[in-house]
């Protein structure tokens, strides 16, 4: 996390906003005519008047539920989507006038859409994008050595991309995003499908690029782990709207991720001990299970006191999703104080 | 090492910027060389599909001076020469231009586009020019062949200057009727299923396997401006024998500008819209 | 009898559900459509031209003129586009559900030939309209209504003609692997001699014999002639009863090759 005070911020949003204009379409040739003569219009506000600075060299994260908006501001950012009103510069230029010198400057990797060809080596498609980058012969081979080492694919370039696993895929993406040496790189869902083991490698990677090349990185994920492990500012964003933007220890501490907890017995048992807990919530039993949700910081506690129910034949401890945060984010919103 | 180094423009002006895309077309036509030489299978089905489809087509023709010496001043070598040019660019456009007009919808829909879009290339460049069916050539080829076997039947024998008209006319007419498919396959951008329309085209090209004479004159004038396969086929024939001045030529030069700048106003008006509407 | 009515009454369902489903897509047909008929325009006017020119041929302007407007009508109300489907299905050994009632599978594809006829219908009759009127004062329009119902009545026949013979095709599947050249073979050689590229009559007079006697030309020629030609009365029922007759023809040809595909299908295990 190189932050270059001498150098501009590398993006600067200011009330941006984007609204959809659809008309309803209608079935059939009938309704087609009809639409010609007069068209309803519905317009949906997806996103709503979102500031923020991003310095170089910083690595944040978009967090959000689905269809908040996340996708579509990544959009705005890179240069694909036009914004309906705001101003938006990234790298000094307007994204969405998609001048070549500022496109040479970024990369954009989405995690459910494979850029690469599918019927072709990951290499030939690293070959187009030297030619589309005007990369001299030089720098594209020192590039994809130093890529392929980092990422540990170099015997995957040569292999057709539809033959590769969804972890190795997701590596040679990156790495065909990489290549021309892009100043911001945009992510959308990154690790998203991938196992364990793929994931950690991802995210090491992306630190380990930050890290050394100052690159900026933005990423939009589901995931709280992807954002605990790479990012140290968060910007969440829920209904088009910017809730949060800060630190992250900062947002967990207050927005205090809950655990959901669910233990199996070999016989039935009585969970009223654990019901009146502290910090514990929908207790549900029935029967042999007993599912609750406790605090992160009462879990401990709440699990050592499941093990005294009964004769414990499973326990499973996972993590409340982006949604439960979202909503415990807004139900405490007056102590985070609203950022929009 | 660090990317953020004051960098070299990536062009330094507009003529770098074109040879920037003509290195990358190479490189499509060399991954395309390379790919359809593991599929020999498909190169002989191909070669076969269009020796059927130039016999088919030159039946009707070849009926035709059954009953009669000639057609409005056309000799039937003369309308084989014709056949055979009509092959020749019939060929080149399903070699290079096919393969991705018939996809446009895929593209819009599956979002092809959006992949290309962030990349430092023209968007309708890549999207026209992107899949190169090599085994097409083949029947570039044997209209290479119809069209020697017409110009030796029927006696043509152009000077240079003629040859250079007909080359030009037929490279006018490639440039018109890639932009006329081009812009049938823009619709894609505002309509749904659009797949169809490429049928269309073939049905409409057709035409230009008879000279402009043979049809009335009301269709001619379509033939001409609408859709233009008059300057792909009758007009470089017509060099060929010697009756052409330059003025045709010409026009075609003029038409081809037109339609070229035409075609990408078309195209970043349908960019506008789909940056404008997609979610 | 019970098994045809239940059948009949299966067709007209089936029918009904796809020309719902694809009537969605009615934009496209007309997109089709429009395709379908350039050729037989583009045909039109040069082989009017040709005449213009002074070009002797056997038949004259308003023959020609007629034949390739009613063309593209006929040509899409007899086609078939089953074989491929069809021979697919016995490849992928999809046919052991229906061994026990073939009827049933081959509803299926007639539903769907219908359905899809049905919705052509209405993009390529306004299309035609066009150029009828256009070119109205040179055709031959016959007066009596007669003439009209065997018009239909042999359109009809037709289209059994080259269904049957796509079965017959597919069947073949049974003992090939790859029909789909067959397939490709049937489309081209009956768009030669079923007169769709250009009308029988013109075709050299060393061929006339084969041509006239072959059943491709009972699937589109001979329906178009009984409009646009000269048939007298004796020729038009002759031509009805051999229309007629390579209908049955292939028909039982076609259920004796199926049967003998099941047989051998069965025999080596579905």
């Amino acid at each position: 996390m190189t932050y270059k005070h001498a150098q501009p911020p590398v993006i600067t949003a200011h009330d941006l906003t984007k609204t959809y204009t659809f008309h309803q379409q209608r079935a059939g040739l009938g309704g087609a005519l009809k639409s010609l003569v007069r068209r309803k219009y519905e317009t949906r506000l997806a996103v709503d008047r979102i500031t923020f600075t991003i310095e170089p060299g910083e690595v944040v994260g978009l967090l959000g539920p689905n269809g908040a908006g996340k996708t579509t501001t990544l959009k705005m950012l890179s240069g694909l989507l036009y914004t309906t009103s705001g101003e938006l510069q990234v790298l000094g230029h307007t994204p969405a006038d998609r001048k070549h010198e500022y496109l040479r400057r970024i990369a954009l990797v989405m995690g459910q859409k494979t850029m690469l060809w599918w019927d072709v080596p990951a290499m030939e498609s690293l070959l187009l994008h030297k030619e589309m980058y005007g990369l001299s012969t030089k720098e594209f081979e020192r590039n994809v050595a130093e890529l392929a080492e980092l990422l540990e694919v170099q015997d995957l370039l040569n292999v057709q991309v539809r033959k590769t696993s969804l972890g190795e895929r997701m590596k040679l993406e990156l790495m065909a995003a990489l290549v021309h040496g892009p100043e911001i790189l945009f992510l959308d869902e990154p690790t998203i499908g991938l196992d364990v083991v793929a994931k950690a490698r991802v995210r090491s990677f992306l630190a380990d690029l930050n890290r050394a090349r100052g690159t900026t990185v933005l990423i939009t994920s589901h995931d709280m782990d992807d954002i605990e492990a790479l990012c140290s500012r968060v910007m969440i964003i829920d209904h088009g709207r910017l809730q949060f933007d800060g630190a992250l220890d900062q947002l967990v501490r207050t927005a205090r991720p809950r655990k959901l907890v669910q233990a199996t017995y070999a016989t039935p048992v009585d969970g009223s001990r654990v019901s009146g807990l502290n910090g514990v919530t929908a207790v549900a039993v029935s029967g042999q299970t007993v599912k609750l949700e406790a605090d992160r910081d009462r879990a401990g506690e709440v699990m050592e006191q499941l093990t005294r129910l009964g004769p414990l034949v499973d326990l499973d401890v996972g993590d409340a999703d982006v949604e439960d945060i979202m909503r415990d984010l807004f139900l405490r919103r007056s102590t985070l104080g609203e950022v929009s | 090492m660090s990317y953020v180094e004051v960098r070299q423009p990536l062009d330094r002006s507009w003529w770098h910027r074109q040879w920037r895309h003509v290195r990358l077309w190479r490189r499509f036509l060399a991954q395309a060389v390379v790919r359809e030489t593991q599929y020999r299978a498909h190169f002989l089905t191909t070669l076969l599909v269009g020796l059927v489809q130039l016999g088919l087509g030159i039946v009707p023709t070849l009926l035709l001076f059954g009953f009669t010496q000639e057609v409005h001043g056309w000799s039937r070598a003369e309308v084989i020469t014709l056949v055979g040019v009509f092959q020749i660019v019939t060929g080149l456009m399903a070699a290079f231009v096919a393969p991705n007009l018939n996809r446009m919808t895929a593209y819009l829909t599956e979002g092809e586009l959006d992949g290309v879009l962030l990349r430092p290339v023209s968007s309708q460049f890549y999207l026209t020019l992107r899949w190169i069916n090599v085994a097409e050539l083949s029947n570039v080829a044997s209209g290479i062949v119809v069209l020697v076997l017409g110009l030796v039947q029927s006696g043509i024998s152009p000077t240079i200057g003629q040859v250079v008209q007909a080359v030009v006319l037929v490279v006018c007419g490639l440039v018109l009727l890639t932009c006329v498919w081009s812009a049938m396959s823009c619709l894609a951008f505002w309509l749904q299923s659009v797949g169809p329309i490429g049928a269309v085209y073939l049905g409409l090209v057709e035409a230009g396997r008879y000279p402009l004479a043979f049809f009335p004159v009301a269709v001619r004038t379509f033939l001409t401006f609408a859709f233009p396969v008059a300057f792909a086929t009758t007009f470089p024939v017509r060099a060929l024998a010697g009756d052409l001045g330059w003025s045709p030529v010409a026009l075609g030069a003029g038409l081809s500008v037109v339609a070229v700048m035409l075609i990408r106003l078309l195209w970043r008006r349908g960019l506008r819209t789909y940056a404008s509407a997609s979610s | 009898m019970n098994a045809v009515v239940r059948n009949l009454r299966v067709l007209r369902r089936m029918t009904a559900a796809e020309i719902a489903q694809q009537s969605v897509y009615r934009g496209a047909w007309l997109i089709f459509m429009l395709a379908n008929i350039c050729v037989p325009i583009i045909s039109l006017l040069i082989w009017r031209t040709a005449i213009a020119n002074g070009a002797q041929l056997p038949i004259d302007e308003r023959y020609v003129t007629t034949y390739f407007v009613l063309l593209g009508f006929v040509t899409m109300a007899t086609s078939s586009w089953m074989a491929g489907f069809l021979a697919n299905d016995i490849r992928l050994g999809k046919l052991s559900t229906w061994m026990v009632r073939p009827a049933s599978l081959l509803v299926g594809f007639v539903a769907n030939n219908l359905s899809e006829k049905f919705l052509k219908l209405f993009a390529l009759v306004p299309m035609i309209g066009i150029v009828w009127w256009i070119f109205r004062d040179s055709m031959n329009i016959p007066a009596s209504l007669g003439r009209w119902v065997l018009f239909a009545f042999s359109i009809v026949l037709g289209a059994i003609l080259v269904f049957t013979i796509d079965i017959l095709i597919a069947a073949l599947a049974f003992w090939m692997d790859d029909v789909s050249a067959l397939v490709q073979a049937r489309v081209i050689i009956a768009g030669v001699l079923s007169g769709s590229v250009v009308p029988l009559a013109l075709m050299p007079e060393w061929s006339q014999g084969f041509v006239d006697h072959q059943p491709f030309r009972y699937t589109v020629s001979f329906p178009v002639e009984i409009v646009a030609g000269e048939l007298s009365g004796g020729d038009l029922v002759a031509g009805l009863g051999i229309q007629f007759g390579y209908v049955v023809a292939a028909g039982v040809l076609a259920r004796l090759v199926w049967a003998a595909g099941i047989r051998a299908y069965s025999a080596v295990g579905a």
